[in-house]
């Protein structure tokens, strides 16, 4: 049974809980908006979106989307070989005392929105793909490295131990004791960092990094409601299938 | 352990039989997806081994801090200074333009410390105040929302209380669908259609946490213990009883931890939707960006951090005290 005291505390919580949301409401501005106006008007485009199909945009609609896949491609498989460094520097059993200073590092980068990431990258190479992948690139590693350290942490410490045993050196207790049995691991934890990236990829072009997001975003503007239909029907579609194929391929990994 | 009869080595495995193949090909396989990835993309990563690509990037990242960009060149080399007697500083209107022309002559970047910075970026922080509680609002609103919706779908789409396979498969199809389109998408698309401010950042919100939700409370609801639920049926209760007595107290811990997680992601989301006008802090930010004001940028992107950093660490410690 509950005492008294947790009953007066569950209270007090829900009594915060409502101030909040409270606080919340009636902050957040949204009061000037004119519904009457705004929802017959949402109402008509998502009619135009339904009925101006644009499909003459097809043709250029494919070529971005085939730039958004390899954007993730090329931004997954630069953060997974560069996470690979990072994963061990904060495993336990691979750096000990510094594994702590690894993980606050990883976690620092996981935190760096990768859309801020890319502007800065933009600014030293230009707009285009190259920046988005290498927004990717870097923001994954904080992940792709988290994945990877804990997979190193939990590995059978026999065959390193019998290595060293033999007079292997630490590289050669790595090679051939750690990585073949990581392996696997990290080639699972990329495919799903390749389905997370997938999205992000669709999204970074809204900065100007490259993909389908800017033709979404001048869609928008412009505004083309058929276009913006059918860009957003591919992204829906495309992802899914990356998700269906990559969700497919782990299960055979692990 | 026992010596076989005939003492031979053991076989060494084959290159096929060890798996070496496998990875050779796998290997080769990503080489070749490199390769053509990166030759019909056109891109230059050799951009990198440029000292001006990262010339460009540091000075970004300067211009963030408390220094101010005097004189620049290209593939100029980075001075720091400071403003000294017969050179005014700049942002006090009066330059020495000869002395500036002289700096970039001699092939350098002149960074300027700015002594009125932490004055100027506090008074400036004052300012970002409300777009800053407006990007909190927004993930609180956004969240609060998608539960409230989340809760019936989330019976719907549990295996257990569902008898009806075509409503549990569509309801589980649309959820996917939902789940596939990336938050800044579905913002800039509401952006469009509701018009610039907060609302289509709720709304955005509110459909991105209640995807999020049904998927995670759906699967903790079909992992529940069936017990009570059957003796309740087997004392006649109708499915709204069987819900309120044998569901809800299983699960209520789960969901209000997963509640707390996706206000947690909700924030994170919130503080970049304003990219696409969608209210909030990025908004802003986007607007500082464009108007080159980085010392500005810089600060709220340390804002955005901090908050992004506070508000891990308190849903955290809210998880763990629950679960």
């Amino acid at each position: 049974m509950k005492t008294s005291l947790q009953k007066w505390m569950a209270s007090l919580w829900t009594v915060l809980a409502a101030i909040i949301l409270y606080w919340a409401f009636s902050g957040l501005e949204t009061h000037a908006v004119n519904l009457s106006e705004t929802l017959p008007r949402a109402g008509r485009i998502f009619y135009l979106m339904a009925t101006e199909f644009d499909s003459a945009y097809l043709p250029d609609l494919v070529a971005k989307i085939i730039e958004t896949i390899e954007m993730a491609i090329l931004g997954t498989l630069l953060a997974s070989l560069l996470a690979v460094p990072f994963g061990f520097l904060a495993a336990q059993n691979m750096v000990k005392r510094l594994a702590g200073l690894g993980k606050f590092l990883l976690s620092l980068i996981r935190t760096f929105p990768e859309i801020i990431l890319a502007l800065v990258f933009i600014k030293g190479v230009g707009p285009g793909p190259l920046a988005g992948i290498f927004a990717m690139g870097v923001h994954s590693i904080g992940m792709l490295g988290k994945l990877y350290s804990e997979a190193i942490e939990s590995i059978d410490k026999g065959p390193q131990e019998a290595l060293m045993s033999t007079g292997a050196n630490r590289i050669q207790q790595i090679w051939f004791a750690v990585i073949p049995q990581v392996l696997p691991e990290f080639a699972s934890y990329a495919l799903y960092r390749f389905e997370i990236n997938s999205r992000a990829a669709a999204v970074l072009g809204i900065v100007g990094a490259g993909g389908i997001g800017a033709p979404l975003i001048f869609a928008i503007q412009k505004p083309a409601w058929g276009r913006v239909a059918i860009i957003l029907v591919a992204i829906i579609f495309v992802v899914s299938l990356i998700d269906i194929g990559s969700g497919w391929l782990r299960r055979k990994l692990v | 352990m026992a010596q076989p009869a005939n003492p031979t080595q053991p076989k060494k495995p084959s290159f096929k039989e060890s798996g070496g193949l496998k990875s050779l090909l796998g290997l080769i396989a990503l080489l070749l997806v490199y390769v053509a990835a990166s030759t019909h993309l056109g891109i230059e990563p050799s951009k990198f081994a440029s000292g001006e690509t990262w010339r460009q990037m540091a000075d970004l990242l300067i211009r963030m801090g408390p220094y101010e960009r005097i004189a620049s060149c290209k593939n100029a080399n980075i001075v720091w200074g400071e403003p000294d007697a017969d050179t005014e500083a700049p942002w006090s209107g009066k330059t020495d333009l000869d002395k500036v022309n002289a700096v970039c002559e001699q092939g350098k970047t002149l960074y300027w410390y700015r002594s009125d910075y932490l004055e100027e970026q506090v008074s400036y922080t004052r300012d970002v105040w409300g777009p800053l509680m407006q990007t909190l609002r927004m993930a609180i609103v956004g969240a609060f929302l998608g539960a409230l919706l989340a809760i019936p779908f989330s019976l719907l789409a549990a295996r257990n209380l569902v008898r009806s396979k075509a409503v549990y498969h569509t309801v589980r199809i649309i959820l996917n669908l939902i789940r596939t389109i990336p938050d800044l998408v579905l913002a800039a698309v509401l952006s469009g259609a509701l018009g610039l401010g907060a609302l289509p950042g709720v709304v955005a919100l509110t459909i991105f946490s209640f995807a999020l939700l049904v998927k995670l409370l759906s699967e903790s609801i079909e992992a529940i213990d069936p017990g009570p639920l059957e003796a309740m049926r087997a004392c006649g209760a109708n499915w709204l009883q069987m819900v309120t007595y044998g569901v809800v107290p299983q699960v209520l811990p789960q969901f209000l931890a997963y509640w707390t997680y996706v206000l947690e992601v909700d924030v994170r989301a919130s503080t970049v939707l304003g990219f696409v006008g969608a209210g909030g802090i990025g908004m802003t930010l986007m607007a500082d960006l464009n108007l080159t004001r980085f010392r500005n940028v810089g600060s709220i992107i340390a804002i955005i951090l901090l908050l992004v950093v506070v508000m891990e660490y308190v849903s955290t410690k809210v998880r763990e005290r629950l679960v």
